[in-house]
């Protein structure tokens, strides 16, 4: 479930008359680990269980030249009962775009692997099969002999370690040459009850002994999926990962933001044109700056993420889950794909491709925005250090952390009702289709799959502030700069233009930003949101991450030395509460709330769009979000309000 | 029967139009020269040429104008059905056989064996019961090709055609040799 960001199209530009081989197998098979060995760095998928969801290419040099591998969703059969097995089916039926095929069968569970070899060696293409796990299956009292195998199939078959580049060698000499791969006398049969006597003779062929079951598993496994105690454990874990965030990021981020600021002084001193001065420091390095200050989060983020899932832990999460999803009426995929979009909502909503039912993937579809996505992190972050100092503390916990894991929840519970709701709305599906899904042995979390996962978070991170993120910025930045007051007008208006400090204050309160924020100011002034604040909701519905930037601009504008003082003494300059701080409890707490429900992305809306087929569905979506953001945000603040007085 | 028979086809290097039938069966081992069910049929009209039995599995030679994608699978069902129906007649015994048996196992089963040992093992002839084996390469002079390979080969392969009695080697002064060559009691001539 890591951070997609290239959607459906190829992820590099690879070699278009290069071979082209792709990889098959069941999720957690360890498909996306040998991608990655096979190609490094040079391209990504995600690797949750069930949610390798759109197609990833990345380039292998062998000693013929660049091989493009693409990797194809994870999948049990090419029966295709989700999108995401049709992906797969459809790529095998164009099968004349492709030299080759690998199967990644993992070694421990060899039997329902053949299944899906049986199937692929229909396709007619060069096939290699990819024996993972044989050192489990070993450790576990197993046995198999990948020769006789490969004999008994009439394949090659190549057994590779995770972790070991013996093997991902041995492959990569192996692709350079798909044509000269053995095949097959004749395809496997087709029908199921001979599929499971073709398997079995192959199996014992091979020498094949399952393996024990994995006591260690077994014992963590009695804890962990504990109705009760399992449950405890996962919220547990969550409320330390919240923790963890404020204790080791914020003073990284603090160090960050000093940097910025220093930064921006420095330019300010340095450039001698006043308009470009200002584009500099107020809109780089204050407004793009201040939102990059938060890259230690994220990266955190995905380190926790990318561990909990290698270690196997996710899935158990996904299978606790599964109960609770079951009374919102969704089976577990559904969870899975929620679990997602804790990354970003777009993944998430790829990953309802698994969901065979399309009334559940609507309904999934409509409910995963709501969950706590990374670009909401900066906000959250900048908004919850407002609100309570860092040192306030519940007992042993910091306070911070425990109003952000209350925010996640939040999120998490509103994702649930929704679900729930729509599924209500779109109407009743048919009878559930059994959830299946493996629970993977526990095992060490990859060092080198982790810094993957977490770099590319963060390359994605800074791709999106240095392109939606900036182009926002320095559009904003000249709504707030213009119109560019003459000395004269400075004057008429009683402003000295010889103090930095009020023509900043001046322009900024009469500038093209500020008439567009007033004249929404009536929708907004119930939830105590001025101009600024308006301005930063409504530049925030092109990516969430620049209601950061807006106010950064702003607080830099008003004291380039310390805007976050600047933000926190932020008055009212008209209206009702002229003169009442702006960044009051209760205000904090309806943006917060606005937050936690708005649907502020436009990538979210591009790829409902492109997955529903019809714009009546995004359309849907942030209507209904955006009226109970409001909704809610003003219970929030009448709420904290009575709390407070 | 319900569930289908455990069966599955391997090919046979240098021998195109055969099929190794991988099965349990139980029937005498050799040249079948009348098959029940519907594999009688097969070898009647011509579609298969010859049937061997062996400890477990079944050879099969296409005629040389058919081909397996066309028949392929009703060959198979046809082994897995007639395996378990009575109506075989099955000469016991073949040289050829033994001599496909082994060049199977040589080149399969044992071949990185072989391999490991520094040699390369070839099938020189065979009668009904003895094997007759050219023990090529870095296997001239080691003297534990007399005891460990041998032994291994001759096990593999008594495994699918128990009427195999001795195997022999061709050339070289090590045969049947031992320890520095010392003959083997109870072994070779």
């Amino acid at each position: 479930m890591t951070h997609h960001h290239h959607h459906g199209a190829p992820a590099v530009a690879v070699d278009r008359d290069a071979p082209r081989i792709a990889l098959v197998g069941s999720p957690n098979a360890g498909k996306t680990t040998l991608f990655n060995g096979l190609t490094g760095l040079r391209a990504k998928t995600g690797n949750y269980p069930g949610v390798t969801v759109s197609r990833f290419e990345g380039a292998v040099e062998t000693d013929t030249g660049i091989v493009v591998v693409e990797d194809l969703p994870g999948t049990y059969s090419l029966d295709p009962i989700s999108p995401d097995e049709e992906v797969v089916a459809t790529v095998l039926e164009e099968a004349d775009t492709l030299a080759g095929l690998l199967v990644v069968v993992d070694a421990t569970n060899l039997r329902r692997g053949l299944n899906l070899v049986a199937q692929v060696q229909q396709a007619g293409l060069p096939t290699t099969v990819v024996l993972t796990f044989v050192d489990e299956l070993i450790r576990r009292g197993g046995r198999v002999d990948p020769e006789a195998l490969g004999r008994a199939l009439g394949t090659k078959v190549l057994p590779v370690v995770a972790g070991e580049r013996r093997g991902v060698e041995a492959l990569r000499e192996v692709m350079a040459t798909p044509s000269t791969w053995p095949a097959p006398i004749m395809p496997p049969p087709t029908e199921p009850d001979e599929v499971v006597g073709w398997a079995q003779s192959i199996l014992k062929a091979a020498h094949f002994h399952a393996p024990d079951p994995d006591s260690r598993t077994g014992k963590l496994d009695s804890i962990l999926l504990h109705p009760v105690l399992g449950s405890v454990i996962f919220f547990a874990t969550m409320f330390a990962f919240f923790q963890i965030i404020f204790a080791v990021a914020a003073p990284l981020q603090t160090l960050i933001e000093e940097a910025f600021v220093a930064l921006g002084e420095a330019a300010r001193a340095a450039i001698g044109i006043p308009w470009l001065a200002s584009f500099v420091a107020d809109a780089l390095l204050a407004g793009v700056g201040g939102v990059l200050v938060f890259l230690p989060q994220i990266a955190l983020l995905f380190v926790l993420i990318s561990l909990l899932e290698g270690s196997g832990y996710l899935s158990r999460a996904a299978y606790l889950m599964d109960r609770i999803m079951s009374t919102a009426g969704l089976e577990g995929r559904a969870f899975v794909a929620l679990l997602s979009s804790v990354a970003c909502a777009i993944p998430g909503i790829m990953a309802t491709r698994t969901l065979p039912s399309a009334k559940d993937r609507l309904a999934t579809m409509m409910a995963a925005p709501l969950m706590t996505c990374s670009a909401r992190l900066p906000v959250y972050v900048l908004l919850i250090g407002l609100l309570v100092p860092n040192e306030a503390r519940v007992g042993p916990f910091t306070l911070q952390g425990v109003i952000m894991f209350g925010l996640y929840l939040l999120g998490a519970a509103s994702a649930m009702t929704s679900a729930w709701f729509w599924k209500r709305i779109v109407g009743r599906s048919g009878v559930g289709l059994p959830f299946y899904m493996e629970m993977p042995s526990y095992r060490l979390p990859r060092l080198r799959t982790v810094l993957i996962s977490v770099w590319d978070a963060c390359k994605a991170f800074l791709k999106k502030v240095t392109s939606i993120i900036l182009i926002t910025t320095v559009v904003l930045w000249a709504l707030l700069s213009l119109p560019i007051r003459s000395d004269a007008d400075l004057a008429a208006a009683g402003v000295d233009p010889t103090d930095d400090v009020a023509v900043a204050a001046y322009t900024l309160d009469n500038s093209a930003a500020a008439a567009i924020g007033r004249a929404v100011q009536p929708v907004f002034e119930p939830l105590g949101f001025d101009w600024r604040v308006n301005v930063g909701v409504i530049s925030s519905l092109a990516a969430r991450e620049v209601f950061v930037s807006t106010l950064g601009q702003v607080a830099s504008a008003s004291d380039p030395e310390n805007p976050t003082e600047a933000l926190a003494n932020m008055t009212h300059q008209d209206g009702k509460r002229a003169g009442e701080k702006v960044f009051t409890p209760p205000t904090i707490t309806a943006l917060l709330v606005f937050f936690v429900y708005a649907l502020q992305c436009m990538s979210t809306l591009a790829v409902m769009r492109r997955e529903t087929g019809t714009w009546k569905w995004p359309a849907i979506a942030f209507a209904y979000l955006g009226v109970t953001a409001w909704v809610m945000a003003f219970l929030a603040r009448v709420l904290t309000e009575a709390l407070w007085a | 029967m319900g569930v289908k028979r455990a069966i599955h086809p391997q090919g046979i290097p240098g021998e195109p139009n055969a099929v190794r039938w991988v099965t349990d069966v139980d029937l005498p081992v050799g040249l079948v020269t009348k098959a029940p069910g519907t594999v009688g049929p097969l070898l009647e009209y011509g579609v298969l040429s010859k049937i061997f039995v062996e400890r477990g599995g079944v050879w099969t030679w296409l005629a040389p104008e058919q081909s397996l994608s066309e028949h392929g699978p009703r060959i198979r069902d046809a082994v897995a059905a007639a395996v378990d129906l009575d109506g075989w007649e099955i000469s016991e015994g073949s040289a050829e056989l033994l001599g496909h048996i082994a060049r199977e196992v040589l080149e399969g089963e044992l071949a990185s064996y072989v391999a490991s040992h520094g040699g390369h093992i070839t099938v020189t002839g065979s009668t009904a019961s003895t094997l007759t084996l050219d023990f090529g390469g870095a296997c001239e002079d080691c003297p534990a090709a007399g005891s460990t390979l041998h032994d291994r080969i001759e096990t593999t392969v008594k495994a699918r055609y128990p009427m195999l009695e001795r195997v022999e080697r061709v050339g070289g002064e090590h045969q049947g040799g031992g320890w520095l060559g010392l003959p083997v009691p109870g072994r070779g001539r």
